[in-house]
């Protein structure tokens, strides 16, 4: 086994008395695309905000690279470079065009070239379909479109892993879709990602493992045809069971 | 005095600097405090919460209005304090602290009207919090100023009015003595009067309202 990108050790998250996730271990390798799954308020959004810091974590280690993250580190900052997040929320900044959301932290944080940023930024918005929207305000988009934007930004920092919590979730259906096709490609050109999601059929798609979590704990983690197939937990076949619908 | 729970040690910095920081909380939701830091034998850190008193200020003169504030300011302090103020310095003490509490109000709540994942996605990207506020927050907090302060700034100068009440001459009272003034040769001049009054007042503030339109549409 290769060595892990990013490794998890025993983390464990409280609010104040009340434990989140308690006891999470979970490596991840180059290229590998895992999908986080599991009802509402288990936990998995956390974990996602705890990789990247934004969250203090009370016990255990996130390293990324051998490099450990932690709340309040003076790398933290180089090391978030390294990871892309893409929240629920289009959180693009409005007072900025769509090209300028782009180039703002490849300029200050990494300090390149901006001909060099504005080349790649420009190209990757064409990959996702959006060049003529280059300089557009956010307002001016589609919850899509702001999306895809985010997942570009994302991309212009060359993060070495990329972070999705619930980027469709508050997309009408439609819009889903096209947000979706631009996380498969990513999948497909080989991208280390982590994506919590309530898409079942997107997961069994684009995911090469599933972790199931409930209540704070990782309860299942197996291939996408052994979860979906026969999940071996009994939590895990309910929680499925919500996705299928009787004929009435 | 509250006990400095808020800060890391790393966040602090080292312990011989003195530092004075103002700043606008996120998690404590509407309070803001002025923080002074400087080392101490015992205590490592002094913190001081202005919290509270800004507040009854900022309250106090909200409830005022502002014919009683300049009469507290005006009558109240000349007889307590046994000072000698004119009418036109304590207009300008009255308008100070009257624009003050509120501009510094509608900073405040600009400020906290900023969502808390515009901080949290400059922060992922690798921001520092100086870039943050540089780039992401302050641009936007201008812009949701803008048309809070253009408001503020045209009230202000139409209360300006106001002044006459404590024996400054300015422009209504100009006005009055004119009319007074003129009553026998032309007795029906107030109309007049007044109204190049209001056109006035028009061009103090029309400029104003032009100059915001102007930048909120460039800025939108």
């Amino acid at each position: 086994m290769p060595e892990p990108l990013l490794e998890i050790c025993n983390l464990t998250k409280m609010y104040e008395e009340q434990k989140i996730l308690e006891n999470i271990n979970l490596k991840i390798v180059q290229g590998e695309v895992v999908v986080i799954v599991g009802p509402s308020g288990c936990g998995k959004s956390t974990l996602l905000r705890c990789i990247n810091a934004l969250e203090p974590i009370q016990k255990g280690e996130i390293k990324l690279d051998g490099e450990e993250i932690e709340a309040g580190r003076k790398n933290l900052a180089a090391l978030r470079e390294k990871i892309g997040m893409v929240f629920q929320n289009y959180e693009l900044f409005p007072h900025l065009t769509v090209l300028d959301n782009l180039m703002l932290a490849p300029l200050k944080v990494q300090k390149r070239q901006k001909e060099e940023v504005r080349a790649e930024a420009m190209e990757l918005l064409g990959r996702v379909g959006l060049s003529e929207k280059a300089g557009s305000y956010p307002r001016q988009l589609s919850g899509g479109q702001k999306q895809r934007v985010a997942i570009v930004r994302a991309l212009c920092m060359h993060p070495e892993i990329l972070l999705f919590d619930e980027v469709t979730a508050a997309l009408d259906p439609e819009m889903v879709r096209e947000v979706l096709d631009v996380m498969l490609d990513l999948a497909k050109q080989g991208r280390t990602m982590i994506i919590v999601t309530h898409e079942m059929q997107f997961a069994k798609a684009v995911a090469d493992r599933i972790v199931f979590i409930d209540d704070g704990h990782i309860v299942e983690e197996s291939s996408p045809e052994t979860f979906f197939e026969c999940p071996k937990s009994g939590r895990a076949k309910q929680f499925l069971n919500i996705f299928t619908f009787e004929r009435v | 005095m509250e006990p400095n729970t808020f800060f890391s040690e790393e966040e602090r910095g080292p312990r011989s600097t003195t530092k004075l920081e103002i700043f606008f909380s996120q998690s404590n939701g509407d309070r803001y405090l002025l923080r002074v830091d400087f080392p101490h034998d015992d205590v490592n850190f002094i913190h001081f919460n202005l919290y509270e008193p800004f507040r009854l200020y900022l309250e106090f003169i909200r409830f005022m209005p502002q014919l009683v504030l300049l009469f507290i300011v005006y009558f109240g302090s000349t007889r307590a304090l046994g000072w000698d103020l004119s009418g036109e310095a304590a207009s300008v003490i009255v308008f100070v602290l009257w624009g003050t509490a509120e501009m510094g109000d509608l900073v405040r709540s600009a400020f906290i009207s900023i969502p808390k994942h515009q901080y949290e996605s400059s922060e992922v990207l690798g921001l520092t919090k100086g870039q943050t506020y540089q780039y992401i927050i302050i641009p936007q907090t201008l812009r949701r100023l803008l048309p809070l302060s253009i408001n503020l700034i045209t009230r202000m100068i139409k209360t300006t009015s106001l002044v006459l009440m404590i024996g400054v001459v300015e422009m209504l009272k100009v006005a009055q003595q004119i009319i007074e003034a003129n009553r026998m040769a032309s007795p029906n001049a107030a109309f007049g009067v007044f109204l190049v009054v209001f056109i006035l007042y028009f061009f103090a503030c029309w400029p104003i309202s032009l100059l915001a339109r102007y930048l909120e549409k460039k800025w939108r």
